[in-house]
């Protein structure tokens, strides 16, 4: 290795540094030689035994993989992880340039860039129909997995969205869950009267502001009327004349209430979730997934997934759950088997498990013999009952509908906007149409 | 250069605490990388127990040293070749007043203006036909013409306002103009090019999204990619994280604190003397 | 004295008879020649004009940036933009943004490559301090100043504890202060950035030319206005072109610090051409939209250009 190290005299400098480039660049070019050569070779031909795949599961992915070469001696997978946003980009040059990855990440029905019906319209899937996990699936999951009638998406776990409290919080303050919306407002304001609001809330993040409204809208809106997408699609029905109001109206009622911390829109994901670890707050409205986060930020806490209420018959509460983002094969894949084999091994109990206990999700197939965290039994029970609706952007017909719902609901709470401009707006975005 | 008195005291205490308010932020960094994710201290407070098991973490989790090795590859082989041809250039550019030479200038210009949104499509699918993708030297070539305009704006910047009368002496003296380039014009931009050199390695050095699109598919990643490889949609180990981070950015602080130590003492005022 | 040209040449470079002196000059305005702009030229061309050129036709589409089949549709994309609110406003954020950050960054910047440009000895030290945030991958930066500009966080916290409770915000998440918080931090991270080009201005300031002028009995300021400042003329023409043009093209720094929001409120033109592309699937549109954010880079920055050449000009 070089000597960086320069003596004093002007003259070294000046001739030193040129040396020092070209010694560095002619390794460098060295290397790249070799280096490039050597991926030519492994990637172009590595035929059989190569599998390329991008996700945006990180964090689970990794083991996934390692269990699927495990169980394929031989078999080389490799794949890239990336952050939703940057997936999604990636994977639309990709496909559209025919240089996509044999599997990839794809998100559950409509309504996002990468979601089934948007990548299977165009014929960039492989009908996965044939594969034997297909027929199993729940059908609430088959509604966003199929598109026109045809499986594309390997769905593998399910999430759902409720308040997560913070037991030892909660025992600190002496109050138990609220059943019905009077006793939630009535907790909330016991909460914050003990100095420790209920719910910790980060609206800074734009993707944040809508589970408190989904929570909400599932037991408003769909509790009433559980055909009320299919009256939206046949436009029977508008955001702006229906339940959503009411929903709306009692979020900002929450807000009013002091059920949130103050300032949520200076607050983000990863600092509510520190509220909520370190008992801040008693919990926070989130989806399951947040679970681990939370016990990750305080080990000793532990935490409890529950319904939130939206009104006062406790019976008729149902919870947004739906499923999470699988996989689907690309319709052009260099090595189909291989692609097959993978999200078959992603479908197996083993790797179904494997994927939801590290997601802290639930397994989309029933008999996995999958044992569910104590957390998220009453979540567990909820989809076993069928009380539960899928997240409610999954069946709109763009993504226009959802981006201007989570701006929209920032600027309420900045007091930009207000609920009826909002609901107006997104059912202009909704009739636009795909 | 001039001598330090009791001013010069003072102007060195201040810049210190300019310095200090700007690193702030860093010193945070720092900070949360040598802490176990266990302790959730305010970030501000000194860390009691150090540790650098995150740096060995991050450097064996990420497989850090592979994608180091690529990015300081990349890393060099476009540098040297944009100031190469930049500087190369920004001589006729900067010297020649015909038309053809205010032209080509003023082509180079439009390159700091266009949105890179225009070409990015098109030229992955060029890429593609010319089955570079999955190798570091679609990186290579494409960064090699994307910090040509940056480049050729500085050079020309800077030759203009030199004067002509050592590359006119050279020609006099039967120097071909290639000879004056290399043995008097270059010299004299140095100051320019550690500048052009480390603005490009940053910018080279820190790309995202570029890495993780042409080399999608191959064994191959840089250290940014390797690095987001950490950050989940939502698992994220922020400590773990900024050790890797801190890993990334010595290589480039290092560089520039070594090329910067070079040209001190006014290298131009050397050369005219 | 260390690299005067003559003694660089070997002599056979030299030609063997002197020439008359009419000959020599007419020769020295010969040089150089125009191929030497050719190699960057061409890598220019392959990897910005071209593609660029093929890029602009997905403007005039309905692409989706994915479903093979689309039509064209002429201009209704730019129609379309006058009506839209969003991408107004996000014009007016954009200009806002460009401009603060030229202003406040570059007298930053000159300072301190002032201040480091000096005898002190820590000189090289503090180079590498200042100019440590530039190298700092937004994503981090982002995440160190959400937390930092949060409603607990530690600018607040300073606030209070220097007695000055009053000054204390949530900064981000207040639509009128959130572009200021996302001008911020971009200064802060680019200031050192600034400076790197300034310096190199200073270091080409020949050390004599001070000290004559030292000796002449100029102060310090006098010194700068009257030497200086007319040989940092290239610098700072680099330095206000390159952050206008970049203020006007912000896009990490925004995206990752706010996000665009809340609400729109500190949408730029950028972060709608990635959501439009991206997360709304409007491939066609966004390309319109960056077409649109061409012109309005190549006008505002001809328009800079022209008046900071005149002035680099008058100073020479």
């Amino acid at each position: 290795m070089i000597t960086w190290r320069f003596p004093e005299g002007d003259i070294m400098k000046t001739r030193k540094l040129p040396v020092l480039i070209a010694t560095l660049t002619s390794v460098a070019v060295l290397a790249a030689c070799s280096g490039g050569t050597k991926a030519g070779s492994e990637g172009g031909s590595g035929g059989s035994k190569t599998l390329t795949l991008a996700s945006v599961d990180q964090g689970s992915i990794e083991d996934v993989v390692k269990a699927f070469e495990k169980a394929n001696p031989g078999v080389k997978v490799r794949y890239t992880t990336s952050g939703a946003d940057q997936y999604q980009q990636q994977i639309r040059t990709q496909l559209s340039s025919g240089t996509a990855p044999d599997v990839m990440s794809v998100w559950p029905g409509n309504g996002n860039p990468g979601a089934t019906y948007v990548l299977a319209k165009p014929g960039y899937l492989r009908d996965l129909s044939d594969q034997p996990w297909a027929a199993k699936m729940p059908d609430a999951i088959k509604s966003v997995a199929q598109y026109e009638g045809k499986t594309y998406n390997a769905i593998f776990g399910q999430n759902g969205i409720g308040a997560v409290y913070n037991e030892q919080a909660m025992k600190k303050a002496g109050l138990t869950p609220p059943e019905t919306w009077t006793d939630l407002l009535a907790f909330c304001k016991a909460a914050k009267a003990k100095g420790t609001p209920a719910f910790a809330l980060g609206n800074q993040d734009n993707w944040v502001t809508q589970l408190v409204l989904y929570a909400l809208v599932a037991t408003t809106v769909y509790g009433q009327d559980r055909d009320f997408d299919q009256k939206m699609q046949a436009g029977q029905a508008t955001f702006a004349k229906s339940l959503w109001t009411t929903a709306l109206d009692k979020y900002l009622t929450m807000e009013k209430t002091g059920c949130f911390q103050k300032n949520p829109l200076g607050t983000n994901y990863e600092a509510s979730q520190q509220l909520a670890a370190t008992g801040q707050t008693l919990g926070i409205v989130q989806g399951n997934w947040v679970i681990a986060l939370l016990e990750a930020k305080n080990p000793k806490a532990t935490f409890i997934l529950k319904a939130l209420p939206a009104n006062d018959s406790p019976s008729e509460t149902i919870i947004p759950a739906a499923a999470g983002a699988g996989y689907g094969v690309n319709a052009k894949a260099k090595n189909e088997e291989l692609a097959l084999k993978f999200v078959n091994f992603v479908m197996s109990p083993e790797g179904m498990n494997l994927f939801v206990e590290k997601q802290g999700g639930l397994p989309s197939l029933p008999d996995t013999g999958f044992k569910a965290d104590p957390s998220l039994a009453e979540l567990s029970e909820f989809i076993g009952s069928d009380r539960t609706v899928p997240f409610l952007d999954q069946l709109w017909p763009n993504g226009k509908v959802q981006q201007t719902m989570l701006s929209g609901l920032q600027e309420i709470f900045s007091g930009q906007s207000t609920p009826k401009k909002l609901l107006d707006e997104m059912d202009a975005d909704y009739k636009a149409g795909s | 250069m001039s001598r330090y008195r009791p001013r010069t005291l003072a102007l060195e205490l201040t810049m210190i605490a300019v310095a200090l308010v700007v690193g702030f932020p860093v010193y945070v960094l720092v900070n949360l990388a040598l802490r176990p994710a266990s302790d959730t201290s305010s970030p501000i407070s000194p860390t009691t127990s150090p540790t650098f098991d995150n740096f060995t973490q991050a450097w064996q989790q990420g497989s850090l040293g592979g994608a180091l090795g690529n990015s300081v590859l990349v890393t060099a082989c476009s540098v040297v070749i944009v100031l190469a041809v930049s500087s190369l250039a920004a001589y006729p550019l900067a010297r020649v007043t015909a038309r053809w030479s205010r032209g080509t200038y003023l082509t180079f210009l439009l390159g700091l203006v266009l949105p890179f949104q225009l070409a990015s499509l098109p030229l992955y699918q060029t890429m593609r036909d010319m089955g570079l993708l999955g190798t570091p030297w679609a990186l290579v070539l494409f960064y090699s013409g994307l910090q040509v305009p940056f480049t050729v704006f500085l050079y020309v910047g800077f030759l203009r306002a030199l004067p002509r009368d050592f590359e006119d002496a050279a020609l006099i003296d039967g120097c071909t103009p290639l000879q004056g380039f290399r043995y008097v014009v270059l010299p004299m931009l140095k100051p320019v090019t550690v500048t052009a050199l480390v603005l490009n390695a940053v910018a080279v050095w820190n790309d995202f999204f570029t890495p993780l699109l042409y080399l999608s598919g191959s064994a191959q990643q840089t250290m940014p990619v390797a690095i987001a490889g950490f950050v989940g949609q939502y698992v994220t180990d922020w400590n773990l994280i900024f050790a890797a981070l801190v890993i990334s950015i010595l290589p480039v602080l290092l560089v520039y604190f070594l090329l910067q130590r070079s040209i001190i003492n006014g290298f131009a005022g050397g050369l005219r003397g | 004295m260390t690299l005067a040209p003559h003694e660089q040449l070997p002599d056979h470079d030299r030609p063997p008879d002197p020439q008359p002196v009419a000959a020599r000059v007419r020769r020295a305005r010969t040089a150089p020649p125009w191929w030497f702009a050719l190699p960057a030229l061409l890598l220019f061309a392959f990897v910005v004009l071209v593609p660029s050129v093929r890029g602009v036709h997905y403007a005039f589409t309905d692409w989706d940036g994915l479903d093979p089949d689309f039509s064209f549709v002429g201009l209704d994309h730019f129609s379309e933009m006058f009506h839209d609110a969003d991408a107004k406003q996000a014009i007016w954020h954009t200009l806002l943004i460009a401009v603060s950050i030229t202003v406040v960054q570059n007298a930053l910047g000159l300072l301190l490559a002032l201040g480091v440009d000096t005898a002190i000895k820590s000189r090289n030290v503090l180079r590498v301090f200042l100019f440590a945030p530039a190298v700092i991958t937004p994503i981090v930066t982002a995440y160190l100043w959400r937390n930092l500009l949060g409603p607990d966080g530690a600018v607040n916290s300073l606030f209070g504890a220097m007695g000055l409770g009053d000054w204390r915000q949530d900064w981000l998440g207040s639509p009128g202060l959130a572009l200021w918080a996302v001008v911020g931090v971009t200064v802060w991270q680019f200031a050192g950035y600034s400076m790197v080009i300034f310096l190199a201005g200073l270091q080409s300031v020949p050390r004599e030319v001070h000290e004559a002028a030292a000796i002449d009995g100029a102060g310090p300021v006098r010194r700068f206005w009257s030497v200086t400042r007319p040989l940092l003329a290239p610098a700072l023409t680099i330095n206000l072109m390159l952050s206008i043009i970049g203020g006007i093209k912000l896009f990490d720094q925004v995206y990752a610090l706010t996000g665009g929001g809340p609400g729109h409120a500190t949408d730029t033109i950028s972060t709608l051409i990635y959501k439009d592309a991206f997360t709304l699937g409007e491939f066609g549109y966004s390309i319109a939209l960056a077409v649109v954010l061409t012109i309005i880079v190549a006008v505002v920055s001809t328009g800079q250009y022209a008046v900071l050449s005149r002035n680099e000009r008058a100073a020479s």
